[in-house]
């Protein structure tokens, strides 16, 4: 049997307070603890009133006589007051304290000091107040979307950019605010965010606004994950970036322009030998159907020979309609079509186009354009508008040259870094001088001829490509202007 | 004034363009003209021609030689001394005024009309006819010039001068009956009828001198 002293070595243990209270409601007996936390010492507590120690006295005899009709109570709130006035929150819980023959000798009672939870819990709540209102009051837009992608919780600038109330906005998903165009595209990024695939993104998108209008805006998301790897949510920040996007199509908008102007000045150069062009066949579809006229004539018309001239009128014309499509798809303005082109059909249809001009200008061309080359992501006309160029700086290079000494050269080849070259060589005048890309800057030109957009709008039209131009001497004779381009470059 | 002696005519084409040169083989073809087409300055140049009544469908612009620059060659060969009709499917004015001053029968832009064409081909052919004929008539004058003996040949000289027959035997030292003999043989070797007709026959052979050289002796 344990002995006395053990039992009141045990009771002044715990770090609880612990009283025991006769049937009357009397203190019987205290720990330490409770001395403490009263600031009463032992010999004054015994015999007093148990519940005067308590901020709500009625409160404490209450919970103190529900202890008899149900046997226990656990974790009742009430506050102690110290002697000295300070007060101590406890949760109380106590059993009937009995006899070995089941007597009730009253209560047994302890007090568990809550004062540092909480201190705990108001410190997590006013950390959770700030940290709300800086969700809440954020100058950036934050959403958060659960796995399904709908959107738990946003704050005010959300809510103020996107034109919905947070409750509307807890009611979609992240695809009904994103635009039509972008959703596909975000669908497939979110998934990867979701299984873990992806770290989170950072990138530029169009956001639905509910009156349905749009916004652009650069979104960061960051999935947040359980500490067992399970996806929580996903956080997703954004700043209202169209201003910036409008500026920049604006820009966009003007060096395009600038592109196309290019592009209507090298036509404009090359009107008289494209008119060649096309008065070559319509001459010989007036001779042909004068000629069909007159085959018809004769008493017993020769049928198969009327048949050839016809389809040599078809062929002709058939030459015309390429080159005005050739023209009409060179002149078009749109400078946004992306698509993947065979660079040596890109020079092919260039040297097409510009045969009479060549031959005109006594210019002979070699071409090394070997098969099987990697296809270039860009714009078709671009690319064909910087090779055009290269052609007539080179043509303009050879001028001084006697006319049966006019040579360019164009190859294009795949380089073991990862790029396609092509090189635009002559035996010409050459660059006065080479030192720096000085030569590229717009208006600045060599040639006697022309204001120098030539080499500047290539140059700009390279850079949306990735690519790069370079100019150099030949160490004989003539100059070499070559650009690379990546073969595979992210649409942007 | 074409000999009927001589071939039937042929419209020569030189074009870079074969589209070109196939359907103005064609249309000459449907008019009756023997064509042949070059695709080359160089080509037309090496080509074995026949002589006949032929004119030459050049166009201006072409790799290597081009037209202007075959033109004037071709006054430098005999037997390519062709009648020109330039085609052009980039007519300038000073191209064309060049083509013309050097001789050029017409200068047509493409695309043309077949009648002016058809019209300027006619023209060059009949000159060609007439330059052929004339070729033919100085070389008729003057395989009959060889078969004079050389006093004949001097008496032809002073006769078509204009001298009298004795004033030619003056200057020859001879009795006027000898020039009046000579006279006879030369207007019967020449088959002349008339003076007049000797002096034009002299004329057209182009051997006797101008009067003029001759003349200020009197």
């Amino acid at each position: 049997m344990p002995s006395e002293a053990l039992y009141r070595s045990l009771f002044e243990s715990t770090p609880d307070s612990l009283v025991i209270i006769g049937p009357d409601g009397k203190i019987t007996d205290v720990n330490r603890m409770a001395e403490d936390v009263t600031g009463v010492p032992l010999n004054e507590l015994i015999g007093t009133d148990f519940s005067g120690y308590f901020t709500e006295p009625s409160n404490a005899d209450k919970i103190y006589r529900r202890v008899f009709s149900l046997g226990s109570v656990r974790d009742y709130p009430l506050t102690i007051r110290h002697r000295s006035g300070r007060l101590t929150p406890v949760l109380y819980n106590a059993v009937l304290h009995k006899n070995d023959n089941n007597e009730i000798l009253g209560v047994f009672a302890t007090a568990r000091n809550i004062t540092e939870l909480r201190r705990v819990e108001e410190a997590l709540l006013d950390s959770e107040m700030r940290l709300r209102t800086l969700f809440v009051k954020a100058p950036i837009g934050i959403a958060i979307a659960d796995e399904n992608c709908r959107i738990t919780d946003a704050n005010e600038m959300a809510c103020r950019m996107l034109g919905y109330t947070n409750e509307e906005l807890c009611r979609l998903a992240i695809s009904d605010i994103t635009h039509p165009d972008d959703r596909s595209r975000f669908a497939v990024m979110s998934e990867d965010v979701v299984d873990g695939h992806w770290a989170g993104y950072n990138v530029e998108k169009r956001y639905l606004r509910k009156d349905g209008s749009f916004l652009w805006v650069r979104v960061t998301t960051s999935p947040v994950y359980c500490h067992d790897g399970r996806f929580l949510y996903g956080l997703g920040m954004f700043e209202d970036v169209t201003l910036r996007k409008k500026v920049e199509a604006e820009k966009e908008a003007q060096r395009n322009e600038l592109i196309h102007v290019g592009r209507l000045g090298v036509m404009n150069e090359l009107a008289a030998s494209l008119a060649h062009e096309i008065n070559q066949p319509l001459a010989a579809i007036l001779s042909n159907t004068q000629s069909a006229i007159r085959l018809l004539e004769a008493e017993t018309p020769d049928l198969a020979e009327i048949r050839e001239t016809l389809e040599d009128i078809l062929g002709d014309n058939r030459r015309i309609s390429a080159v005005i499509r050739e023209m009409r798809s060179f002149l078009q303005k749109d400078e946004s079509h992306w698509e993947n082109n065979d660079i040596n059909q890109v020079i092919s249809e260039i040297l097409g186009l510009i045969h009479s001009d060549l031959v005109l200008r006594n210019v002979s061309i070699k071409t090394l354009l070997p098969a099987d080359l990697p296809l270039i992501m860009g714009n078709r006309v671009q690319l064909q508008q910087v090779a055009l160029n290269l052609i007539m700086n080179a043509c303009e290079a050879v001028e001084e040259n006697p006319p049966n000494n006019r040579e360019i050269s164009i190859c294009s080849r795949f380089e073991e870094s990862g790029t396609l070259t092509v090189e635009v060589s002559d035996n010409g005048c050459g660059f006065d001088k080479i030192p720096d890309s000085q030569i590229l800057e717009l208006f600045q030109t060599t040639k006697k001829k022309g204001l120098g957009l030539g080499l500047a709008t290539c140059r700009s039209i390279l850079e949306t490509h990735g690519g790069k131009l370079t100019v150099r001497n030949r160490p004989d004779k003539g100059a070499v202007v070559s650009f690379s381009l990546p073969i595979r470059r992210d649409l942007s | 004034m074409i000999a009927e002696s001589q071939n039937p005519p042929v419209v020569l084409i030189v074009d870079d363009d074969p589209s070109i040169r196939k359907s103005l083989q064609r249309l000459m073809r449907i008019h009756g003209y023997a064509a042949k087409a070059f695709s080359s300055a160089d080509d037309f140049l090496e080509a074995c021609l026949k002589e006949s009544p032929s004119c030459l469908v050049l166009d201006i612009r072409m790799p290597g030689m081009d037209g202007i620059e075959l033109q004037k060659e071709l006054k430098t060969l005999s037997d390519r001394d062709l009648p020109v009709i330039f085609i052009t499917g980039h007519g300038d004015v000073p191209t064309s005024v060049k083509a013309m001053k050097e001789g050029a029968v017409d200068f047509l832009p493409k695309p043309f009309e077949e009648e002016a064409l058809l019209s300027a081909i006619r023209k060059a052919i009949r000159k060609s006819g007439e330059a052929l004929a004339r070729k033919a008539r100085v070389s008729e004058i003057t395989s009959r010039l060889k078969a004079l003996t050389a006093r004949e040949c001097e008496v032809f000289r002073l006769v078509v001068a204009g001298l009298l027959n004795k004033q030619i035997g003056g200057e020859l030292h001879i009795a006027e009956k000898t020039v009046k003999i000579h006279r006879a043989r030369v207007m019967q070797k020449m088959q002349a009828c008339s003076l007049a007709d000797l002096v034009r026959i002299s004329q057209w052979a182009g051997v006797v001198e101008p009067p003029e050289t001759v003349r200020p002796e009197l």
